[in-house]
């Protein structure tokens, strides 16, 4: 099975925590322990200095349980019309939703006035409170800003806050608002308004995003430039959360109607969509497109980690069902890359396009995973087959991870060796957490010595204890005499036949 | 028409009505249940992996998905006769009725409408054409052009003609019911780009729909041509042209009504296929979509418009009969 990474790594609590285990939840594996459970939970809570430390052993636990075994990250392997170029490498891909940086820097050799992103479906949701897809998430990263940003080592940096910190035990962060920045409508951005998205999150209905982490802020307040929020306990992730997560809104556009009023989906209400992102909202037809133009007051040339206003002069987001439809497309010029990466044969059939380039090198956010159903066991063994570790750890010894990407990506991915991978989240991996290498003998040996043996040699081990029923009758044995037997009984019912009419 | 026979017709509607309703009922049952019992949940739609228990758990209680399913059933029924179908699971929160009948509705209508028409009337003038030459040229020429496209299937003929006619030649879209991004500048403008995005799926579904029409018509009109009124009308001297079209045609119509009966729902449904691969924006691509995304009450509208559309076609087709062909009594 496969899953997606976020920036940041709170995914051990989705896959492996017990609150997870719900009917569709994010721990299918049924990890059900105990101890798992606590480190996550110290993992999540632990402050910036002990946050290292409570990954590893979050890391090491994974590896000692085996709810899943890391397997690769698909390489973001993205067909993009060669005339592109400055487009962002960093983890996840170059058109992730913590990768504005590409929306900025990406230029073309040709004419910059548009790129078009052709995407399989209709963006869905326009209110980024609600995005319940990655790709109207995409759009609102366009529209809208986030106090902070990513690196491309995946480390948090200043976006639309020129600074943060965080108090040594975690529960306080400040943000301190870049000056000069506008909404789209030409108003200033105060630090009023970031204080009010806080709490307009935080007092939104409850399937508002990330709306549990809000509920532990207990108080905000502005001073100067720097908001403040105080929360009721550490949060390891609260930082990229607030930051990251949260898109800064109007409160003069947003205070009179609630979070999920249909205007902020109101393709016609344009003062809805105000935002003080790069782009903004110009028009859209859905199911057909959404069309978002450069934000010329934007405040990208302040930040120093920007330095510019965008490139490109306008976005347009453009449903292309079809891959075939949308590699096409590509190479009409009609778009100019698409929303994923391209898979399979299609791999090949973008790099046969000469007015198209294949982007590799670099891992896109989907990981796959050897999971396992821990509650499933065979009637009569409890306890064994996948409910028993040392199938797991044998499991996980036999796996040819180099030979998975071959097949099963035709090279284009990367192997995944812990559940926080290097690859991905280089700073809070540690190789304590690796899973066991690649080594058929081992994984032998432990089944050998478990007790799975092969007793009946038709190259599948049984279960320990399995005793062989009684080998079936030779049939041809039992042929053969049958037919003596019916030969002798002809010759005998011959000649007394002979002798009676004799 | 005696009273007799006027007391029977009488019974004979007001039966189909009942049954009519009892089918509906029937297919509104089992448009709930059969979703239920399909793989796939529609969580996972609706619920990113990253979602806290807590806003997993609000989802649910907000689409009634936390519910045992006889109340979720008795829910299902009593918002339906309110006109209520719900909420969309992929354009969340959005009610089914405008996700159905917003623009989608039209467009498949409008393609659907256009193509089903169109390919009546070719097969209707073929049919009889090649009826009336049977074995000639034209006859084994329609017969054999009509089955190929019949035949055919249509995920690659579109895929053909978006690649010949699309991507090579450029004289269609690839995509879409209008230019994108662009500003219309009057009604007529906005026609003439919705028929042009049309042209693509339009001549794949006229191919795909003349073959099954024309093979109707076709041994229609030559099993009328054994009738005796044509033996008559022939030793009456009427015209062959006037036997054809004044006779044959008239008669050979009849099981057309029971044909057009039975495409009202493709002009409900849409094309799936052809919609996907053309990205026309209609309930077949709807239905796909809602599918992939187990958006159940999206597909539980559809499959209730289009059950509805069918039982009622059905029925006007039965009461059509009754006056089309005087014979029919019941």
């Amino acid at each position: 099975m496969s899953h997606g990474y976020s920036p940041f790594p709170d995914h051990p609590y989705d896959r492996m925590h017990s609150d997870n285990i719900v009917y569709y939840g994010g721990n299918p594996y049924v990890l059900n322990n105990a101890t798992v459970d606590a480190l996550i939970e110290d993992y999540l809570s632990a402050s910036p200095a002990e946050l290292a430390e409570a990954a590893r052993l979050v890391q090491v636990a994974a590896k000692y349980n085996i709810p899943y075994i890391p397997l690769f990250l698909s390489d973001d392997t993205h067909a993009i019309r060669s005339e592109w170029t400055n487009y962002t490498i960093k983890p996840g891909g170059i058109f992730t939703t913590f990768n504005p940086q590409t929306v900025v820097f990406m230029t073309s050799s040709v004419d910059n006035s548009l790129f078009v992103m052709a995407y399989s479906s209709d963006i869905g949701e326009m209110n980024p409170l609600f995005w319940r897809s990655e790709r109207s998430h995409w759009y609102n990263m366009l529209v809208y800003d986030t106090l902070l940003s990513f690196d491309n080592e995946s480390n948090l940096i200043p976006w639309l806050a020129e600074d943060y910190a965080i108090s040594a035990d975690g529960t306080q962060i400040n943000f301190t608002l870049r000056t000069g920045a506008q909404w789209h409508d030409g108003l200033p951005v105060r630090p009023e308004d970031v204080e009010f998205s806080i709490n307009y999150y935080k007092n939104g209905p409850s399937d508002v995003n990330d709306w549990p982490t809000f509920q532990h802020i207990t108080s905000t307040s502005v001073d100067g430039q720097v908001i403040t929020i105080n929360m009721d306990q550490t949060m390891a992730f609260a930082p990229h959360i607030f930051g990251t997560q949260m898109y800064v809104l109007p409160e003069h556009v947003r205070d009179d109607a609630p979070q999920n009023d249909a205007r902020w989906d109101d393709p016609t209400n344009g003062t809805a969509h105000t935002g003080s992102g790069p782009y903004e909202f110009d028009s859209r037809d859905p199911d057909e497109f959404t069309l978002v133009t450069k934000f010329a007051n934007w405040w990208g040339p302040t930040n120093p980690y920007v330095g510019q206003l965008p490139n490109i002069d306008a976005f347009r987001i453009d449903v292309v069902i079809g891959q075939d439809a949308r590699i096409l497309a590509m190479r009409a010029g009609d778009a100019d890359s698409e929303r994923y990466e391209v898979f399979g044969a299609y791999v090949n059939v973008v790099l046969n396009a000469p007015e198209l380039t294949l982007v590799t090198g670099l891992a896109s956010q989907w990981d796959y995973v050897l999971g396992f159903h821990l509650n499933v066991t065979e009637p009569g063994f409890p306890g064994l087959g996948i409910s028993d570790f040392r199938v797991r750890k044998a499991m996980s010894h036999a796996i040819d991870r180099a030979q998975l990407v071959n097949i099963g990506r035709l090279g284009h991915g990367r192997e995944t060796h812990s559940i926080i991978p290097e690859t991905f989240y280089a700073s809070l991996y540690h190789p304590d957490g690796d899973f066991w290498e690649h080594n058929t003998t081992i994984a032998n040996n432990i089944l050998d010595a478990a007790g799975y043996l092969d007793v009946d040699g038709d190259g599948v081990r049984e279960y320990p204890g399995v005793v062989l029923p009684p080998p079936p009758p030779n049939l041809i044995l039992i042929g053969i005499a049958g037919a003596v037997a019916l030969i002798i009984g002809i010759v005998i019912s011959y000649f007394i036949f002979r002798m009676r009419k004799g | 028409m005696s009273e007799k026979k006027a007391v029977g017709t009488r019974q004979y509607i007001a039966t189909r009505i009942v049954q009519t309703i009892v089918v509906w009922f029937g297919i509104i049952t089992l448009n709930f249940f059969i979703f239920r019992i399909m793989p796939g949940d529609p969580r996972g739609t609706l619920i990113a992996e990253h979602m806290p228990p807590e806003v997993v758990q609000a989802i649910a209680l907000r689409f009634g998905l936390d519910q045992p399913i006889a109340i979720q059933f008795v829910l299902y029924i009593v918002n339906l006769f309110r006109g209520d179908l719900g909420e969309s699971f992929s354009h969340y929160g959005q009610p089914v009725i405008e996700t159905i009948f917003a623009f989608r509705f039209w467009n498949t209508v409008i393609l659907m409408g256009t193509s089903i028409l169109i390919a009546l009337i070719v097969a209707i003038i073929m049919g009889v054409i090649a009826a009336s030459r049977r074995d000639k040229v034209i006859d084994v020429g329609s017969t054999t052009v009509f089955l190929v496209t019949y035949s055919m299937p249509v995920f690659w003929l579109g895929l053909m003609i978006l690649y010949y006619f699309g991507f090579i030649l450029r004289v269609i879209p690839l995509a879409g019911t209008i230019t994108r991004g662009i500003v219309h500048v009057n009604i007529f403008h906005y026609i003439a780009d919705y028929l042009w995005h049309m042209t693509g799926p339009l001549v794949v579904l006229t191919l795909s729909f003349i073959g099954g029409f024309y093979l109707i018509m076709r041994d229609s009109v030559l099993d009328v041509f054994t009738q005796d009124y044509i033996l008559a009308a022939r030793a009456k001297g009427l015209k062959e042209r006037a036997i054809l079209y004044g006779h044959a045609m008239r008669n050979a119509m009849l099981p057309m009504v029971s044909v057009i009966a039975v495409n009202m729902p493709f002009l409900i449904s849409g094309a799936t296929i052809t919609e996907t691969v053309f990205s026309w924006s209609g309930l077949g691509l709807l239905t796909y979509n809602s599918d992939v995304a187990n958006d159940w009450p999206v597909l539980q509208g559809i499959f209730l418009f289009l059950a509805t559309v069918a039982v009622l076609s059905n029925f006007v087709a039965d009461i059509l009969y009754l006056y089309l062909d005087p014979r029919i009594r019941y």
